[in-house]
């Protein structure tokens, strides 16, 4: 049975008035069939009503970004090209099972990231990646030292984090405790 | 917190260059915004890194966007988030293109109507005050009534008036 609208909006915005960062999604699904009108109303909330202090992690992670834009990411965005696009074109050329795509998302967020060693993904996967971008494998920016430690907080891993505790305890096991696959070797992480 | 002082520290943050704290204070609200238009947390991080790397880089090549930056943030994200998934339509010029007068228009307008006091601005002070600590604030019903020094049912019924309100302005508008 969904909740009245109304209240749910207004559990929400005192939670987030209070700092405490409540994931908008899980409150799409306890709206159920007035999940749109939910929608509008928290859009019209956060865009109108002052933000509350902000976490330390975002703080970091902003910091992080504002620090440095990483190559590969900056090439992307350049060619306004989603992730997910740039996933599926991955999947596709490298004939892996299209079921892998949340892995394959997740590494290749690492190694636009620069969390990832670019130096030691394989050669088909520069090549593929290099083919879905639309530029010539020499100006793909994989090369430079690898990262001694992260240079920036695990920002795009990192991200599924941003609504806080409800979201983490819902999560998947973190993919780091698979044995690693091609895909892996592919990413140069195994 | 004031619609205004809000307005402020983000002022303040951007002339200090402290650009890590003001986009930190408005990314929980944009992604919230995102994940309500795409119903994915990944894409919604996704479009909202996009869109402040955007007003990043237009800062910082020297761009003064003549508005407080949550208009401009939201207003990009908005920008942004026409081109997920749906052929690139953006209105709003690259810091290196000609400026269009449009879109300084709509950012005016934008910033006209968006704040909560625009939203409660012809309620009675009592009801303006009730749902702004309330939906601003966060604030319990029993804390507002002896702040304000009013019966608890007295908060309940100004926040009916609010909750229509707020209803009237971001679900039936």
């Amino acid at each position: 049975m969904p909740e009245p609208v109304l209240a749910l909006l207004e559990e929400f915005a005192v939670r987030r008035a209070r700092g405490e960062r409540p994931d908008p999604l899980l409150y799409l699904e306890r709206a159920g069939d007035e999940a749109d009108a939910l929608a509008a109303m928290i859009e019209g909330l956060v865009a109108s009503v002052p933000p509350p202090e902000p976490a330390p992690e975002v703080v970091e992670r902003m910091r992080a970004l504002v620090a440095g834009e990483p190559e590969l990411l900056g090439l992307r965005l350049g060619r306004r090209m989603r992730v997910d696009e740039v996933v599926a074109g991955l999947v596709e050329r490298l004939g892996l099972d299209r079921a892998r795509a949340p892995k394959v998302r997740r590494l290749y967020q690492r190694l636009e990231g620069g969390l990832l060693d670019a130096s030691r993904i394989e050669a088909r996967l520069a090549d593929a990646l290099a083919r879905v971008l639309g530029v010539p494998r020499s100006d793909l920016p994989l090369t430079g030292p690898p990262p001694a430690a992260p240079a920036m907080p695990d920002l795009l891993l990192a991200r599924s984090d941003w609504a806080g505790s409800e979201v983490i305890a819902s999560a998947p096991a973190p993919y780091l405790a698979d044995e690693p696959d091609e895909i892996d070797r592919l990413f140069g992480a195994a | 917190m004031t619609d205004d002082e809000s307005d402020a520290i983000d002022a303040r943050l951007l002339a200090e260059g402290d650009l890590d704290r003001l986009f930190a204070r408005h990314y929980d609200d944009l992604v919230s915004r995102a994940v309500m238009r795409l119903r994915d947390r990944d894409a919604a991080a996704d479009a909202v890194q996009t869109a402040a790397l955007r007003v990043l880089r237009e800062l910082r090549a020297g761009r003064d966007h003549g508005h407080p930056m949550r208009v401009v943030l939201h207003q990009v994200l908005t920008y942004t988030l026409r081109g997920w998934g749906a052929p690139i339509e953006d209105p709003l010029p690259e810091v290196d293109e000609p400026r269009d007068p449009r879109v300084d228009d709509h950012l005016a307008a934008v910033e006209h109507r968006a704040w909560l006091d625009g939203v409660l601005g012809v309620l009675p002070p009592r009801v303006r005050d009730v749902t702004r600590m309330r939906f601003g604030e966060g604030r319990e019903i029993a804390e507002i009534a002896q702040e304000l020094g009013i019966q608890r049912n007295a908060v309940d019924q100004a926040l009916h008036r609010g909750r229509a309100a707020l209803r009237e302005a971001w679900l039936d508008a």
